[in-house]
């Protein structure tokens, strides 16, 4: 076991894992944040990405001693203190981005990631930005159209 | 757009109701439900593809530490077979006979998923391997090994109408060709997940994610031998379904071992496993003959189907049954022969996928259409013009076409709309670059598809509670699989107890709760259960606005009203005839691609889509549907498939089974309605989750065609075929 602290969504935590345990299972089976999603457990599909100092990374090839004293976002943290969704939780619901909801989370934090260092993306970008999300529901359109939204309001 | 206007709730682009909790992170799928003292389960599973069962010695699994049990056939108390529609041929987990490679031959259940990991390499497994048969062609030679007593041969049917081999002889065109589409995976993100919490030592309550529960309730007091109300099953959030889940083995699994244990059992599906095992799209090959007058008319149509069933029945007779009423497209023909069948073989078992077996035939009737108009020297819309079915003629089964259908609207509107974009913005002529460098076509697509289950009696059930506060609870036996079902049939039930949104509550798919109502698939649940929750919010309009419920007090039962709806649809004769579905959704997809002619890439453009599919409830969740149903499309026509080796999955995984990312998916789609009146559904509803993704590869395989003048008659048609075509 080795003991490592991760800043989680503005929290020091302090947790023992195995060396060998990732970021993605820290998250979910130790400190409950379950918003964030295991499916693919290989990079490929995108539902397990948080923010880790400022990047977009997919959770599950994180080992969580990487993280050791770094800073994660999840999307339990977009929500601001008093619970009110933040604008790009807003958006995703007006715009009919949400669909079955499992490529959400991380579809949000990839694109508060983009937002976040590019408050005016473009198109391409935002696709770009959302390549590594796969989503079977919408087809895309209406998340872009989504982020977009935020960005022009920004 | 057909009018919504007097209406309040309906035709309303209302967010959806679950929308917040899933932004939030806080909607609990299957496999996020954590429970105190709960175990984990994995899977033995075979590494053969067609092998007899001799042994299972679980001994040294069990030494493993944190193992809790080893279960086996043995171990099933109930009858070991399960299925869907009355079919019950696939063991949850194998007595003799080893029929699929990654069939479940025992159950590991731990403290942890690692120990029960672990502990699977540990159970000692003796098998026999034998001869497998990996198509049908194979599977239906007269040496071939058998996979059951009955032989290979799952399910046939046929359609017949008039007199084929006379419309042949009086043809001035006869034009044969067979296609081929592949078996592709539902791909919901979503992991296969169950848990199972034993409650006290008789009942069971069961978490899973499904497009149906009360099959699932079934299935599960007949593996444990309890009966039925010892089983509750509920389904957590579901992570898409596009008529895959549930995963019945799984379902059954869970509660078994939570039994056995008596504690709480979870287990999730790796993605190498759902990939491996779980249900599928069937790969067709489909040999269609048109006998055509020289004006452009269908006289006959021969049709010839065959279906890779896989390993156990599933829905495969009824995915047939489907595809030999629709494989003639949306058109009069008086002259049909058509066989089709499903053949059992030792790959993993397809089931429902959207579009249950229409798209394969879809893809070979709409390329036809092309060809016949090529060599008639038609237009491509024209062709479809002079055969689209209209109001009173007859399907190919017989069923006459309702009054107020638009299909005939939907080309015309087509027509106009690619008259504007030829206008604006025309193609060159078939292979010439444009000033990109790219090769450009449109291309369209028709069909029709019959909402609800095929040839039996559609029942949709539904019930309304009137809270102490006034608001509404609605309870449906269908879950949300994410398309926004609750949320279309919240606004039913707000609109006709005429109170404002979103004044009711919905609660599906909970067996303790709720009435069966049949699955969330067949493009029913809009108009099936749409027209019972109608119906119970009409009555409960009726009863409050009589006075009813005006006298209750607390500690009083809460007024309540249920309603049933059944559709006239008709079981089939033996030719296939008859009226097997209530409502048909009818529509044309033309889309735009660009063609790559150095590299063979196809790119899609743009996509214009017409149909008759009522009053639209929910604009927002319509637009949702059309899009990622063109998006599966596009997956299915261009670049999706899965790739068996003796019935091993060469594919299992997201970075070798390629999906459209964001990067594919950028052509705008622009949906329209067309006025129709025929709908049988809530206000004239009808559905649209299949019919979004149905034309949509025809419509790419004849773009490019127009594009290239390469014929494709095999999906998907990968940037390999089309850059060897171009060097042809």
């Amino acid at each position: 076991m080795l003991s490592i602290t991760l800043n989680v969504n503005g929290i020091s935590r302090k947790v023992d894992v195995e060396a060998t345990t990732t970021l993605l299972d820290v998250l979910r089976d130790r400190l409950g944040l379950l918003g964030t999603k295991k499916r693919c457990e290989a990079g490929d599909c995108g539902a397990c990405t948080v923010i880790l100092d400022g990047r977009a990374v997919a959770s599950c090839l994180i080992l969580a001693v990487e993280a050791d004293g770094r800073k994660v976002l999840t999307v339990e943290s977009l929500s601001n203190a008093s619970g009110e969704l933040s604008p790009l939780q807003k958006a995703f619901i007006d715009k009919g981005a949400v669909q079955c909801g499992f490529c959400t989370p991380g579809m949000l934090m990839s694109a508060k990631a983009l937002l976040d260092r590019n408050p005016h993306p473009t198109e391409d970008e935002i696709r770009e930005a959302i390549a590594g999300n796969l989503c079977r529901c919408t087809g895309y359109a209406k998340i872009v159209e989504a982020i977009m939204e935020v960005s022009r309001r920004g | 757009m057909a009018t919504t206007s007097t209406l309040t709730a309906v035709g309303r682009p209302f967010e959806r109701l679950d929308g917040e909790r899933k932004a939030r992170g806080q909607a609990l799928y299957a496999a996020d439900i954590e429970l105190p003292s709960m175990l984990h389960g994995r899977l033995v599973r075979s590494p053969h593809a067609h092998a007899r069962l001799l042994g299972v010695d679980p001994s040294a699994a069990l030494a493993v530490p944190g193992v809790v049990a080893v279960l086996t056939a043995k171990d099933v108390p109930g009858r070991n077979a399960v299925g869907s529609r009355g079919v019950q041929d696939q063991p949850i987990l194998v007595t003799d006979h080893v029929r699929f490679l990654g069939e479940p031959v025992a159950m590991v259940v731990a403290e942890s998923v690692a120990a029960a990991t672990q502990g699977t390499a540990k159970v000692k497994v003796d098998y026999e391997p034998l001869r497998g048969v990996f198509t049908p062609e194979e599977a239906l030679a007269p040496d071939a090994p058998a996979l059951f007593e009955r032989g290979n041969l799952c399910h046939q049917a046929r359609t017949r109408r008039g007199d084929f081999d006379a419309a042949r002889r009086q043809a001035a065109l006869v034009v044969t060709n067979v296609y081929r589409t592949p078996m592709v995976d539902h791909a919901f993100l979503e992991p296969h997940a169950a848990v199972a919490r034993p409650d006290g030592g008789d009942a069971v309550t069961v978490w899973v994610t499904a497009k149906t529960v009360h099959p699932m309730m079934d299935e599960i007091s007949r593996i444990l031998g309890w009966p039925k109300e010892k089983v509750r099953v509920i389904a957590a959030t579901v992570g898409g379904s596009f008529g895959g889940k549930p995963e019945i083995p799984l379902g059954c699994l869970v509660a078994l071992a939570a039994v056995r244990t008596g504690r709480p059992v979870k287990m999730v599906y790796t993605r190498e496993e759902t990939f491996q095992t779980s249900a599928k799209r069937h790969p067709y090959v489909v040999r269609l003959t048109h006998a055509m007058a020289a004006d452009g008319h269908i006289l006959g149509l021969h049709a010839d189907i065959t279906a890779d069933a896989g390993a156990y029945t599933t829905e495969s007779r009824a995915v047939v049954g489907r595809a030999v009423g629709h494989c003639a497209g949306p058109y009069y023909i008086p002259n049909v022969d058509v066989e089709g069948r499903a053949v059992f073989t030792n790959n993993p078992a397809p089931g429902a996928m959207r579009g249950y077996g229409v798209p394969q035939v879809a893809f070979a009737h709409e390329i036809q259409m092309d060809i016949i108009a090529a060599r008639l020297g038609l237009d491509p819309v024209e062709v479809r013009l002079r055969n689209v079915l209209k109001p009173g003629l007859p399907t190919i089964t017989g069923q006459p076409v309702l009054e107020g259908v638009g299909a005939e609207a939907c080309l015309l509107r087509i027509r106009e709309l690619l008259a504007a974009e030829d206008a604006t913005d025309p193609c060159p002529p078939q292979g010439v670059p444009d000033r990109n460098g790219e090769l450009l076509g449109w291309g369209v697509a028709t069909f029709y598809y019959g909402n609800g289950r095929t040839a039996v009696e559609d029942v949709g059930r539904a019930r309304i509670r009137r809270e102490a506060d006034g608001s509404f609870t609605l309870f449906v036996g269908v879950p949300d699989v994410g398309q926004g079902s609750d949320t279309i049939l919240a606004q039913v039930a707000c609109e006709e107890l005429r109170v404002p949104w979103p004044a009711v509550k919905v609660i599906s798919a909970d067996t303790a709760h709720t009435l069966e109502t049949g699955p969330s698939s067949a493009s029913r649940v809009t108009v099936v259960v749409g027209r019972a929750v109608q119906e119970a919010a009409r009555r409960m309009r009726e009863f409050l606005d009589s006075g009813g419920g005006a006298d209750w007090r607390p500690g009083d039962p809460l007024p309540e009203m249920a309603a049933e709806y059944r559709t006239d649809s008709t079981s089939l004769d033996k030719n296939g005839q008859g009226s097997p579905y209530g409502t048909y959704t009818y529509g044309v997809q033309a889309v735009k691609v660009g063609v790559d002619p150095r590299t063979g890439k196809v790119a899609v453009r743009k996509v214009l889509a017409a149909y008759d599919v009522g009053p639209i409830v929910n604009p927002l969740l319509f637009q949702g549907q059309v899009e990622g149903g063109v998006t599966g499309g596009v997956g299915y026509a261009l670049f999706e498939g899965i790739r068996l080796t003796e019935g091993r999955v060469a594919n299992p995984n997201f970075h070798t089974y390629l999906l459209p990312t964001a990067l594919d998916s950028t052509a705008p789609v622009l949906a329209e309605t067309v006025e129709s009146h025929d709908g049988a559904g809530p206000f004239g509803a009808k559905g649209i989750g299949e019919p979004a993704s149905i034309p949509t590869a025809p419509a790419i395989a004849n773009a490019i065609h127009r594009a290239t003048g390469g014929r494709f008659f095999e999906l998907p048609i990968t940037m390999e075929k089309v850059y060897r075509a171009l060097r042809r």
